[in-house]
């Protein structure tokens, strides 16, 4: 019990802090953002930027998800059975 | 099509052997090691084809860059500073590796051991070849992950792994502060910018850094009522991370026990090329140092202090590559203070600096490979078990005589007569008479020249006591096979010669380093901004400044003469006399004997006795209550050392939180 | 529109429910959900600074780190099911083996 209050009150204090730099910071920000009323989806705009500016990302991103399933299987599967 | 467009085939090759090498090597002859060989022999024919243009044309630097994504880029930079030092890496690198062909042949971890310096070698050529602070970062990482690899080689070895997880440690200090360095620089420039970074400019590319050094050197930033420059604050953490990577005080305690890994890595990465990319780094940053007020004295002092403390330590070493690792501290130490001596000379510190650097790659790589031959054919790296190897290793023995005198300096002032390490290492201590005759201060100088003293006796003492009088312990031995005795006898030549070819050349190449098409700064109008006081012209030093480097170099040869060869004064009356500074140095690096023989075995025995005698005099009652008591508080304390990561992630949550909180309180931004 | 702050805030709020487990939690799936939160909370502030700032790139990059995060849930959940086949359970605390 003595642990979890400990572990609340640095989590409280992390919270604090973080919470009062956030308030306490003023941010520089676009106000008026140029909306399209009709059309509020980003969904087009994010397919565009992932297939140019970011394509060696992704492509890159792409190839460690692959990396990273073959080695889940890879440490899940167990013994191979003969 | 011009060889500047194979450029970046420069760290992929090597990188590409690490992948074939990694995975199929074990099959292959030899461990796969010819693959990382013959990639390693490409990228050195294109550096040094690339070096040869760049001389024609020190202006037409070679520079490529992809978008990466938002404001950073991939890019690579050929300047004059990086194309000496991807030559120099490359070459030393393919030398290495052949004799290591030799030297690890009968180790079953071969395949691994390519791979892995095949890995380290393209990571380091990553960090020469980045063209902004960001991708030098994440290749300098990969150049410490390496090294980490490669110490632990024969993670068998309880000390090695133990070696392995200092060197990452120590490092790490300094990696931190290179990171906290970029942040605030980062920081910095979006401030100027008012938060709107300009659109297709990388602002973390070197020639945008040093664009905006004016702006950076007017921001200021009060600590503890101190105010200080931006800049200087960058600078610094740049120079910390400089200090954990090349070993300097107070984060040297690494190198030494990196000794731990095959000689063959030692010699790479612990002496010619890892340790220097901390020099590299405040050699590629010079213009903010330039422009940065106290920084690079800060610089000049720390590389002088360990020039010195470094050297002095190696004199009492009885392990022939611990002699070794002080001494590449000392001279990375020298480096630095060559660097730190920009304060009076501008730009010419950079080429004296780089100077020595690769005159020491090249004779440093020859006395590790050297002392490699000799523990492979005698089988220990002590000292006192050798004597007259000279007489079974004639090679060896030449070679190391040759890198000896480089390193101690021998040459004659005035003329083109001197071994490589004359050049370089005097220049540098010139550099620092400068300095003392226009500031007055003399420090600096005074340490450049007793470490000087220093570094003479202790490789002569190390020569006298391996190869010459008759064997202490019947060892066998044979010379190495050739693929061993070729690199050994290049790189001698190197050594003997580099020098006297290059010198004056290679500091007019290298001053033009930041003048080109690339970046363009003037390192006048930054140095005001430092105020720092260049000196314009220089007078000659007198006679006997010129001398004095090459008198104490034959000073500390005849010193080690009389007492390791002749025997005029007997090491062990020394010891036994109480010599108060053969004492000093003894105690410094036999702490932990002194721990056990005085503090464990007469002061704690001596308690024991006490002890024994009040325990038959007072109530066993009390006894047993404070023995309950201690080992209740001991099971306490020992509860926060649970081994539980979570308790540490909280504990370290809570720092982090009060450390925010005090920062808070100290420093305020303006 | 909602405030920046607010958004900061609630990933604050999210960051610390994700400490607070990764302090408490001993069960190793509990453990790999709060790292996901403290990630997630990341996430949260990219989106916003990126639609404050009218800049897409930070919500593609929320979109990468998301794909990252799978990989990274992947493996974890894969070293769990084998440490679950060879001890039978997940509580970390006896997991201690490379305990030097």
């Amino acid at each position: 019990m003595l642990n979890k209050s400990i572990n609340a009150t640095v989590a409280l204090l992390f919270f604090a802090v973080v919470a009062l730099a956030v308030v306490g910071t003023s941010w520089a920000v676009v106000d008026e953002l140029p909306q399209n009323v009709d059309d509020q989806s980003n969904i087009e705009a994010i397919g565009v930027l992932v297939f140019t500016q970011f394509v060696i990302p992704f492509e890159v991103l792409s190839i460690v998800l692959l990396g990273a399933l073959i080695g889940a299987i890879y440490i899940a599967k167990g013994e191979v059975e003969q | 099509m011009a060889i500047e467009d194979f450029a970046f085939l420069i760290p992929l090759l090597p990188a590409l052997a690490f992948v074939v090498t990694f995975f199929f090597g074990k099959k292959m002859y030899s461990g796969g090691a010819l693959i990382p060989i013959g990639a390693i022999a490409l990228s050195c024919i294109i550096s040094i084809l690339i070096t040869i243009n760049l001389l024609q044309n020190p202006e037409e630097v070679v520079h490529q860059s992809i978008h990466w994504f938002a404001i950073l880029n991939l890019g690579i930079l050929i300047d004059p500073l990086a194309a000496v030092m991807l030559s120099m890496v490359t070459f030393v690198s393919l030398l290495i590796h052949i004799y290591a062909l030799g030297y690890m042949s009968h180790d079953p971890g071969k395949a691994r051991y390519f791979a892995e310096t095949a890995l380290f070698t393209a990571a380091m050529l990553g960090v020469i070849l980045s063209d902004n602070i960001l991708q030098l970062f994440i290749c300098w990482e990969l150049v410490g992950l390496c090294s980490y690899l490669l110490i632990g080689f024969w993670y068998q070895k309880p000390s090695a792994a133990a070696a392995a997880k200092k060197a990452f440690l120590t490092t790490r200090v300094g990696d931190v502060m290179f990171l906290t360095g970029i942040i605030v620089l980062f920081s910095g420039i979006f401030k100027i910018y008012n938060g709107n970074l300009p659109e297709g400019v990388y602002v973390l590319q070197f020639s945008e850094m040093f664009n905006l050094i004016p702006q950076l050197s007017a921001m200021h930033t009060t600590i503890l009522g101190f105010e200080v420059s931006q800049l200087t604050i960058i600078t610094l953490l740049f120079f910390g991370g400089a200090v954990g990577k090349s070993g300097q005080f107070p984060l040297h305690v690494w190198l030494p026990d990196a000794m731990e890994g095959p000689t063959t890595v030692s010699a790479l990465i612990h002496a010619a090329t890892m340790v220097t990319a901390g020099v590299y780094l405040v050699a590629r940053t010079f213009p903010m140092f330039m422009g940065a007020p106290d920084a690079l004295i800060v610089v000049a002092y720390v590389g002088g202090f360990t020039a010195l403390f470094a050297s002095t330590m190696g004199i009492v070493m009885n392990d022939i590559k611990r002699v070794l690792a002080f001494s590449t501290i000392s001279q990375l130490g020298y480096m630095m203070l060559g660097l730190g001596m920009g304060a009076v000379v501008g730009m010419e510190a950079v080429g004296v600096s780089m100077f020595h650097l690769i005159n020491h790659a090249f004779f440093k790589a020859l006395l590790f490979l050297c002392a490699g031959s000799v523990i492979h054919s005698v089988g220990t790296q002590d000292m006192r078990q050798m004597g007259g190897v000279g007489k079974i290793m004639p090679i060896t023995f030449i070679t190391m005589l040759v890198a000896s005198l480089a390193l101690a300096g021998f040459g004659i002032p005035g003329t083109s007569i001197g071994t490589s390490g004359f050049f370089s290492k005097d220049a540098i201590i010139e550099t620092t008479y400068l300095f003392a005759e226009h500031t007055g201060n003399y420090i600096p100088y005074i340490f450049g020249i007793v470490a000087a003293l220093l570094t003479s006796t202790y490789i002569f003492r190390l020569l006298f006591m391996t190869f010459t009088g008759k064997p202490r312990t019947n060892y066998g031995g044979h010379e190495s096979p050739s693929v061993m005795t070729v690199p050994l006898s290049i790189l001698a030549v190197f050594a003997l010669i580099f020098g006297v070819l290059t010198q004056t050349k290679f500091y007019h190449f290298l001053e033009v380093t930041f003048e080109n098409s690339f970046v363009h700064v003037n390192i006048e109008h930054l140095a005001e901004l430092g105020n720092y006081d260049l000196v314009h012209n220089p007078g000659h030093e007198p006679l006997f400044i010129l001398w004095l480097p090459v008198i104490v170099g034959v000073a500390g040869l005849v010193i080690s003469y009389l007492i390791y060869y002749k025997k005029v004064v007997d090491m062990s009356t020394i010891v036994s006399r109480n010599n108060p500074v053969y004492k000093l140095l003894y105690n410094r690096y036999y702490q932990h004997q002194i721990f056990i023989e005085l503090i464990a075995l007469k002061i704690t025995y001596g308690l024991s006795l006490i002890g024994e005698f009040i325990d038959r005099k007072i109530i066993d009652g009390i006894i047993d209550g404070i023995s309950d008591g201690t080992i209740a508080i001991g099971e306490t304390i020992r509860k926060v050392q649970t081994g539980v990561v979570q308790s540490y992630a909280t504990a370290v949550i809570a720092g982090v939180g009060l450390l925010i909180i005090l920062l808070k309180l100290i420093v305020e931004v303006q | 529109m909602i405030p920046l702050t607010y958004y900061l805030i609630l990933s604050t709020i999210v960051f610390t429910i994700g400490l607070y487990g990764i302090m408490t939690q001993r069960n190793g799936v509990r453990l790999l959900m709060s790292v996901e939160l403290m990630l997630n909370a990341a996430n949260i502030n990219l989106v916003a600074f990126s639609s404050h700032n009218n800049d897409m790139s930070g919500q593609v990059f929320t979109l990468f780190s998301i794909a990252l995060a799978a990989a990274e849930a992947a493996i974890g959940f894969a070293i769990l099911l084998s440490i679950y086949r060879m001890r039978d359970m997940i509580d970390v605390d006896n997991i201690n083996l490379l305990r030097w």
